[in-house]
């Protein structure tokens, strides 16, 4: 008997007579949170949960993923051929990296060693060195990276993902983003990881792991035999008022999300409590790393496992901001100056951690079905903006490691200096057609009908990186 | 399988092609087959654009080809062609996708046609051109006019019923008809106090009072009812609430979202004015107007009580558009925030959405690509702004009685100037040039300024340069003109008029060399005169203004504007983006004097795009109002190129004709004052010109021309007194957001969407299925919009306002898509009641609170919401209203409900709604986000709801407030009473017994945390006696051993004091020896290790581990810490040794190992907030050889610290002592202080021995302790070793059994703790009853 029958039978059981209230009336008002749980998936999927990890503010390509040699040979010269509008109109000489480029792995990827740590782990990296944004403001690009749409009002990439697939776990949401207390929201502000029109169910729910209340009102405001009182009582005034109207299964599927709350206040609690973990596995993540933005970055990898083995699909992680360049808390990477100094700091907060994060999945059997996807909203302009970079979006990098991705290649390419790209152009709508290409849905088929529009995570667009697939 | 298709295929191919098509076969594609294909599949499968899944349809041979599914039709055998399946939506396949199955009766033409051979006789592979006239828009347009909603509206015939009860209402005829035709019974009337409950919750969104319902249920009769319908239509509550809906349908918002989430001015203004025209009952049709053009329309709108154009705020939902921060693509922008205007104008007015054909015709509906761009036009023919919204009469205040009076000003300060003219010599000679430009050649006093002190015999040669220089600056002056890329002269009436002024400054005429303004408050009279010009200011600076170009191509370096003003903005916005940050600059103008202004910093980035100039006044400025109600601005001309112009000025030189006739001192000031008479007597006359009046201006402005007002004549004072009470008097005007009509633009059609792709110009228009006319060329086009919405021919205007009222009330619309009425949407469910409605209410001069009052006085309305499982089975969604179908409210009336409970607390629609910010209260409860139309929220059900009822803030506090009230309400004198009213408040009904009964109980079990309690201090003595006896079994088994190792002691104790040092006994409270583990040989503080911590040759060896004890058993103040300790290394730092804190950790002291300074002690605490740094001797010995370390803590605060017995730095004071309290605190080791081990707190080191005194020792206990004249003790390790294996094994059971008792008395100990922290102890439970009413799911359902 599935779980849901089981429920409805003891609800019944609850129910005085049994008369009345064998109402198989229809779900009258009610979209149910568990009612998606049945996966909408069009062929077998290699991946069952993302973690996706958001570099929000702009990640500088030329000095991680995609190095230039000419850079440093042109340095301090003018940059040659159109420049196109750029968001601070400083465009300044061209700015050699302050990365050494090196060979990496057994694929002998070229990195630039700002992520010393994952250039390690290149041949469990896809690097897609051709994508671009069609904007290059960071809330525009925000939303357009999550959502496919420049503004609020769209489902998130997590939505969509949850919404489809549903959660494995029914006292923890689908889709999760963690957050610490130093690690701001993105421009754009929540919205950001909504649900759009998408049943509420499917919206990010924010874990601020810095604080007790990691979600909001999730500490009981009673002792929890006082609630469990309570909640009986109120139960049993539900029963009598589903009795008296034609509303019984909506009221009994509400009994039991206020049931499912009141699981999640001991759930959330124990995931995100660490303390089970062997010493050498919060060392491995640095968890109590002497800097604390990478210790609370470890902190988020750590717990971003612990939810992906809890079956949650979607977790999306939050970098802090360490205070340099432009990059505030919400635009921790934007580093229009100091970049070396800023994007020295900001590698140095995240790039132990993901690379434990890879280690530890992968020694768990757990990468081959968790797709990581590290990305920005856009990169940055190979010429300077004093000792910074601007934003770029007509040519930057992501990479996707896990879920059936091939490790240890490249695709696409920006042309010699890093500016525009010339091979493969990639856009986000292929992004997230890949990523739900792994999650085993067709993403022209993932579709919500929205005032008089079937919606999709890929609007009209979106082809699946087939060349990256394993 | 597939194979053998294949060949199957390949045969039967081959015998179709032998075959020549029938002409009635050709005949049938022709008319069945080909139109279907072209308008259903062509746009993706065709062989020049797209092949989706590989497969082309547009020809034969494509058709055979197949796709990457195979062949697609096997001609004779429909059943096998998977065409046919996907038509049918079967076998996985399913086309068109994404859209309704074909109708069935084409799905059979298809299959006929396959079964005959499928005959086709398009042989070749179509051009370009060829596709796109496959099915030409006009006939596509034509069959999807045929969707009913397309259909103008007919007025059905009401049917007859027999039930008498549902005969009187027309709604109650139809649904009751249609009801019977499926076969259905009506559940009987809902009893009076749900009805009252519901119709109240429907109308206002709040809950009715208590008397209400008392009332109603004592006289349930259908005056009464129709009676309480009346009194909540007339609320304000109601307007409340339809508002909030309305809002929901225009996205009300008031922030535009995107990085900084910059305000939208004004905005609410918006929400007040709907619940305004809610209440007020404003015709629907006139809304829709004012929402379109109300500041346009003839016959505004005007409130009489606020003097208010009602109308003209209409318009303000045009700004609630989410925009972009900073954008590098302004057209891009442009074409989004437009598109979103589109969006919601047509979801909410017409229930379609024309914005899905921003980028290619509808794909169902009978909306063409043209019809955006034609809209579009319509939109971008205005810009953002803020509008006033007073009436004419308020802004048009003391106007006429001004503008007379300054006529009489101006002449008597004329006349009195001219007596004083002649006084002008004597002032030249004394007159000292201020600012370098009163010495330029330019100004008017520059010419006495640089010839006053000139030789005679050089005048000649120095006026002819004046004159040269001159006209080489007006030449320079004409070139920059004849260069620039565009240059416009604002003086030139003509110019000026393409140019679009608002406000009621006095910005809309060219105003006439010598014009001049008059200060509303201050010393002075006259604030300048001016050469011809737009100026906002010549009534008064408390006028308002918006000077707007027409659009401009950026072209050129620069750009320039010659401007002057008072806290004014200027800017150059591109393609209307109204927000501000670094490409978009703007300038605040503040200067008196019109001078040139280098502005839009930007413009060599905007190279090509579209901009326009506009001026404002401050609190008209976009994005950020200013607050400043004087504030003005004035503009003659702008330029954009390489060079600003080189202003002339008014030079002495250029205004007399024949300068050289001046050649000495005395005819240079005799030319001054010639020149200046003349300058005040044109001015008197109206003939001034613009140099003169320059001329005169500056005479002013020196202090020559009389200007304060305690030195006028005394008539003119009284003049000017006159003037300025009536100035004073003008209100600071209203704002609104708004548009402005400007230059109507048609916007070029975007081939796909595609900004880069313009097509050619779309003239602006409403839809062409209504009115297929262009508008006129010279206005935007929105009142020929507004008009045309309204007009009959608009099929969709009123079905879509009646049928989201109608599921508003019903909660489900008679279409159950409420914002799409077209072919994706769904069919309605009674399409004659939705006529008749929808005419009914134009009959009744669109009166919504007309329509609703016959929807809620139904007989339909009034069922009970319980039903029969006959019905429930036949009509499972209730799509024949046979019941009222129970809802959970929306977000609004949830929080309206729950906060009703309080007092003076504001309703949902008035909080703010900041995009980035959304309430979360609101969200959670499926509030919608502000982006689109949304006219019903979709109510979910999930956990993050029960989690915010059970634990959120607003019903904690409202149960609060409202169970206090209950408790204090001395008239409901017992519990039964107080319950039974707060049900009635709650749920509009009396508890039944047993609600009552189990309430009662509950509250009852409050004190039952009392009972609680009780039980717990019951559990927790038992467990005390069990440790007890527990304690008494190991003293009987240990005391005896001990007492004969005490004796042992005693005797070396004894022989060590004949030796000489006297042992003494200190008394420490705690000791720890680490000999073999980690217990307290003196009390129960034993320890528990923490990390990588261990006992190991008999000490606690710390290497980045802690040991922890249990709780202090006494309070601690005055106290000394003993320690003998090594060292793993001397550059560790800031790691304790041993620390009393807090059981969190937060309060502590501890010997601290070099935090302050390297390599010294120091006697920590919390952020060295009570601690000095201790500066004694740098630790040296520590790594080699036990050093041992004593602080001391005086009752009076004093500390001082020891090393080897030696004090060790001053002892110091700096706060009063802390008190540690028994159960709150405990000691620590190795770990400064804390819960866990902690980097950075951590000391390496291995401890032999500790001890805890609770006073201060001397400095000669101290140094005793040091010396080892401890008295020798009876130690642990001494008293195990003397048990025998048994008694050892019997001992260390007993003592695991005491920990575990003290763990369970810690636990009953914690909840008793948490028990008595409850807050609802102090609310006599009512609290709890009043927190649990409000989380029942009655409390947030309408049923």
């Amino acid at each position: 008997m599935s779980t849901k029958a089981q429920q409805r039978r003891d609800f019944l059981k609850l129910t005085a007579a049994g008369v009345s209230a064998s109402s198989l009336s229809s779900l009258i008002n009610s979209t149910d949170a568990s009612t998606i749980t049945t996966p909408q998936q069009h062929h077998p999927a290699k991946a069952k949960s993302v973690i996706l990890l958001y570099m929000s503010g702009g990640v500088s390509h030329v000095d991680s993923f995609d190095p230039k040699p000419l850079l440093t040979e042109r340095h301090g010269q003018p940059m040659p051929g159109k420049i196109e509008r750029t968001q601070f109109d400083a465009v300044g000489n061209i700015l050699g990296s302050y990365w050494k480029s090196a060979k990496y792995g057994e694929s002998g990827m070229e990195l630039a060693n700002l992520f010393p740590k994952i250039c390690e782990r290149a041949d469990d990296l896809a690097v897609v060195r051709s994508m671009t944004a069609n904007f290059s403001e960071h809330a525009q690009g925000n939303f357009f990276m999550h959502t496919g749409f420049p503004f609020l009002g769209y489902p998130s990439a997590g939505a969509w993902v949850a919404h489809g697939l549903g959660s494995e776990n029914q006292s923890l949401p689908a889709y999760v983003v963690l957050r610490t207390n130093k690690a701001g929201i993105p421009h754009g502000g929540v919205s950001i990881f909504g649900n759009g029109f998408l049943p509420a169910a499917a919206g990010g729910s924010i874990f601020n792991i810095s604080e007790r209340n990691a979600v909001a009102n999730i500490t009981p405001a009673m002792a929890k035999q006082e609630q469990r009182k309570a909640l009986d009582l109120i139960r049993s005034l539900d029963r009598g008022f589903a009795d008296r109207t034609a509303a019984e299964q909506a009221i009994m599927d509400s009994v039991r999300n206020a049931e499912t709350a009141f699981e999640m206040q001991q759930a959330v609690p124990e995931l995100t409590d660490i303390s089970d973990e062997s010493q050498a596995t919060l060392d491995l993540y640095g968890v109590e790393a002497a800097n604390p933005d990478t210790a609370q970055y470890a902190k988020q990898c750590l717990m971003a496992r612990r939810l992906v083995e809890r079956g949650v699909r979607f977790v999306e992680l939050s970098c802090s901001s360490v205070g340099i360049g432009a990059g505030g808390g919400a635009n921790p990477w934007d580093q229009h100056g100091d970049i070396e100094r800023g994007h020295g700091a900001m590698a140095e907060q995240v790039d132990g951690p993901i690379a434990a994060l890879l280690q530890d999945l992968k020694q768990r059997d757990l990468l081959d079905s968790t797709l990581v996807v590290f990305t920005g909203e856009f990169g940055r302009t190979p010429f300077a903006q004093g000792n910074g970079r601007d934003h770029n979006p007509y040519g930057f990098s992501l990479w996707l490691a896990g879920g059936g991705i091939r490790g240890g290649v490249t695709y696409g390419a920006t042309d010699e200096f890093g500016y525009r790209v010339t091979e493969n152009l990639a856009t986000v709508y292929d992004l997230w057609a890949t990523v739900l290409h792994q999650l085993g849905i067709d993403h022209e088929r993932l579709t919500y009908r929205f005032s008089g529009r079937d919606m999709r995570l890929t609007d009209v667009h979106g082809n699946v990186w087939h060349d990256i697939i394993a | 399988m597939k194979y053998l298709l294949s060949i199957l295929l390949a045969f039967a191919v081959a015998a179709t092609s032998a075959r020549s098509a029938m002409p009635e076969q050709t005949e049938f594609f022709e008319k069945k087959i080909r139109p279907v294909l072209s308008q259903h599949c062509y746009s993706c499968h065709n062989s020049l654009e797209k092949q989706a899944g590989g497969l082309a349809l547009d020809y034969r041979d494509a058709l055979l080809a197949g796709g990457d599914s195979g062949d697609v039709i096997v001609p004779g055998k429909p059943q096998e062609s998977i065409l046919i399946w996907a038509l049918r939506h079967e076998q996985g396949y399913e086309m068109p996708s994404n859209a309704p199955q074909l109708d069935a009766q084409v799905i059979r033409d298809f299959e006929r046609w396959i079964e005959q051979g499928a005959s086709d006789p398009r042989r070749t592979k179509p051009t370009a051109e060829q596709l796109r006239e496959q099915l030409p828009w006009e006939q596509v347009r034509q069959q999807r006019l045929q969707w009913w909603a397309f259909q103008p509206l007919q007025q059905p015939s009401i049917p007859a019923v027999n039930d008498e009860a549902w005969a009187s209402h027309p709604i109650d005829r139809f649904v009751h008809s249609r009801m019977q035709q499926a076969g259905l019974m009506p559940q009987p009337p809902a009893a009076p106090e749900v009805l009252v409950r519901r119709v109240h919750q429907v109308l206002t969104g709040l809950p009715p009072a208590p008397q209400t319902v008392a009332q109603f249920t004592a006289n349930p009769t259908p005056e009464a009812y129709s009676e309480i319908v009346d009194n909540l239509l007339a609320s304000k509550a109601f307007g409340e609430r339809w508002a909030g809906h309305w809002m929901d349908w225009y996205r009300y918002a008031e922030s535009h979202g995107s990085e900084g989430d910059p305000r939208i001015p004004y905005a609410q203004q918006y929400r007040d004015y709907l619940i305004r025209a809610l209440n007020d009952d404003v015709p629907y049709d006139q809304l829709l107007r004012e929402h379109l053009a109300g500041d346009l329309l003839q016959n505004p709108r005007i409130n009489p009580t606020l003097q208010i154009n009602e109308s003209a705020i209409g318009p303000a939902h045009l700004r609630m558009v989410p925009h972009g921060f900073g954008v590098t693509d302004a057209y891009g922008e442009q074409i989004a925030f437009t598109d979103n205007q589109i969006d919601v104008i047509s979801k909410a007015m017409l229930g379609v959405t024309v914005s899905c054909a921003r980028c290619h015709d509808h794909k169902f509906d009978p909306i063409s690509q043209q019809d955006f761009y034609r809209f579009y036009g319509v939109l971008v023919s205005c810009r953002p702004a803020s509008v006033l919204v007073d009436s004419p009469e308020k802004l048009d205040t003391n106007k006429a009685a001004m503008r007379s009076l300054k006529q009489q000003i101006r002449q008597r300060f004329a006349e009195h100037w001219l007596t004083k003219v002649s006084d002008l010599r004597g002032w030249l000679e004394n007159y000292q040039p201020s600012v370098a430009t009163d010495r330029s050649v330019t100004h008017p006093l520059g010419t006495w300024a640089l010839l006053r002190d000139v030789a005679p015999e050089d005048y000649k040669k120095r006026i002819a340069q004046l004159v040269a220089e001159t006209e080489e600056r007006q030449a320079a002056n004409a070139r920059a003109i004849a260069n620039a890329e565009f240059y416009v002269d604002l003086r030139d009436p003509q110019s000026a008029s393409a140019w679009k002024s608002r406000g009621n400054g006095t910005a809309s005429v060219v105003s006439r060399a010598g014009a001049f303004a008059l200060q509303g408050t201050g010393e002075t009279a006259i604030r300048g005169v001016y050469p011809r010009g737009i100026f906002t200011h010549l009534l008064s600076d408390k006028h308002a203004a918006t000077f707007s170009s027409r659009d401009f191509v950026v072209r050129g370096k620069a750009t320039f504007v010659r401007v002057a003003g008072q806290d004014a903005q200027l800017r150059a916005p591109v393609r209307n983006y109204p927000l501000i940050q670094g490409l978009h600059p703007a300038d605040v103008l503040q200067k008196e004097q019109l001078s040139w202004v280098p502005t839009q910093r930007k413009w060599k980035y905007w190279q090509g795009d579209k901009v326009h100039y506009e001026l404002c006044t401050d609190q008209d400025k976009l994005p950020r109002p200013g607050n400043k109600e004087r504030s003005w601005f004035g503009i003659t001309e702008i330029l954009a190129g390489d060079q600003p112009p080189q202003p002339a000025g008014a030079p002495l030189v250029s205004l007399i004709p024949d300068p050289l006739t001046i050649t000495n001192r005395e005819s240079l000031a005799a030319a001054y004052v010639d020149t200046l008479q003349r300058a005040v007597e044109a001015w008197r006359d109206e003939t001034i010109n613009d140099a003169e009046s320059e001329f005169l201006d500056a005479f002013l402005q020196a202090g020559f021309l009389a200007n304060r007002i305690d030195q006028l004549p005394t008539e003119l004072q009284q003049s000017l007194a006159q003037y300025r009470e009536l100035e004073n008097a003008i209100p600071n005007p209203t704002r609104a957001p708004g548009v402005l009509d400007a230059d109507s633009v048609d916007q070029p059609l975007l081939v796909r969407g595609d900004p880069k792709q313009e097509a050619e110009p779309v003239p602006r228009q409403f839809l062409e299925i209504f009115h297929n006319r262009r508008y006129a060329d010279e206005r935007s086009g929105r009142l020929e919009l507004a008009n045309d919405m309204v007009s009959e021919a608009n099929t969709l205007k009123t079905r879509v306002l009646i049928n989201r009222l109608w599921a508003y009330v019903f909660g489900r619309g008679i279409v159950a898509s409420t914002d799409n009425l077209g072919r994706l949407g769904q069919k309605p469910t009674h399409p004659e009641l939705l006529d008749h409605l929808a005419l009914d209410f134009e009959h009744n001069g669109w009166s919504m609170k007309h329509a609703l009052r016959q929807m809620v006085t139904s007989r339909t309305f009034q069922s009970s919401s319980q039903t029969s499982a006959e019905a429930r089975e036949k009509d499972e969604q209730n799509l024949y209203l046979s019941h009222f179908t129970p809802r959970r409210l929306d977000a609004d009336a949830i929080y309206d409900s729950i906060v009703s409970l309080q007092e003076n607390q504001s309703r949902a629609v008035y909080l703010p709604v900041i995009r980035n910010q959304l309430n979360p209260f609101l969200s959670v409860f499926n509030a919608p986000i502000p982006t689109t139309t949304v006219s019903l929220q979709t109510p979910t059900n999930v956990p993050a709801q029960s989690l915010t009822m059970m634990n959120g803030d607003l019903v904690d506090q409202a149960a609060r407030h409202w169970s206090s009230r209950i408790a204090n309400n001395d008239q409901l004198s017992t519990p039964d009473a107080k319950i039974t009213a707060m049900f009635q408040q709650a749920y509009a009904r009396s508890p039944q017994a047993d609600e009552l009964e189990a309430l009662l109980a509950y509250r009852k079990a409050d004190p039952a945390d009392q009972l609680q309690i009780e039980k717990l201090a019951a559990e927790q003595s038992q467990v005390e006696q069990q440790r007890e006896r527990l304690g008494q079994d190991l003293a009987a088994l240990l005391v005896p051993i001990e007492q004969r190792l005490q004796q042992e002691v005693d005797l070396r104790n004894a022989a060590a004091a004949e030796q000489g040092a006297p042992p003494i006994d200190l008394q420490p409270i705690a000791r720890w020896d680490f000999e073999t583990d980690v217990r307290d040989s003196i009390g129960s503080m034993h320890g528990r290790l923490e990390g990588d911590a261990r006992i190991e040759d008999g000490t606690l060896v710390l290497a980045g581990g802690c040991l922890l004890t249990a709780p202090l058993t006494q309070t601690l103040q005055a106290k000394t810490m003993e320690v003998l300790l090594e060292l793993d290394d001397l550059d560790q730092q800031g790691g304790g040794a041993f620390t009393v804190q807090s059981l969190d950790g937060n309060v502590f002291d501890s010997i601290v190992f070099a935090e302050a300074l390297p390599r010294k002690w120091l006697f920590g605490s919390n952020n060295f907030f009570r601690t000095v740094p201790l500066d004694g001797a740098k630790e040296d010995a520590a790594v080699k050889r036990p050093v041992h370390i004593v602080m001391t803590h005086a009752a009076d605060g004093t500390v001082q610290a020891f090393r080897d017995g030696k004090p060790y730095a001053a002892s110091y004071r700096k706060s009063d002592l802390l008190s540690y309290q028994a159960g709150k605190a405990q000691i620590a080791f190795g770990l400064r202080h804390g819960t866990q081990p902690t980097p950075r707190r951590m000391l390496t080191g291995r401890i032999h021995q500790a001890r805890l005194y609770d006073r201060a020792l001397t400095s000669d206990e101290v140094a005793a302790l040091a010396a080892g004249s401890q008295r020798e003790t009876v130690t642990r390790k001494m008293l195990l070793t003397a048990l025998t294996p048994a008694q050892r094994q019997t001992v260390a059971a007993h003592e695991a059994h005491l920990e575990q008792l003290q763990q369970t008395l810690a636990t009953i100990q914690q909840q008793r703790r948490e028990l008595q922290n409850q807050p609802r102890l102090q609310n006599d439970g009512y609290y709890g009853v009043a927190h649990a009413l409000l989380n029942s799911k009655e409390f947030i359902y309408v049923h």
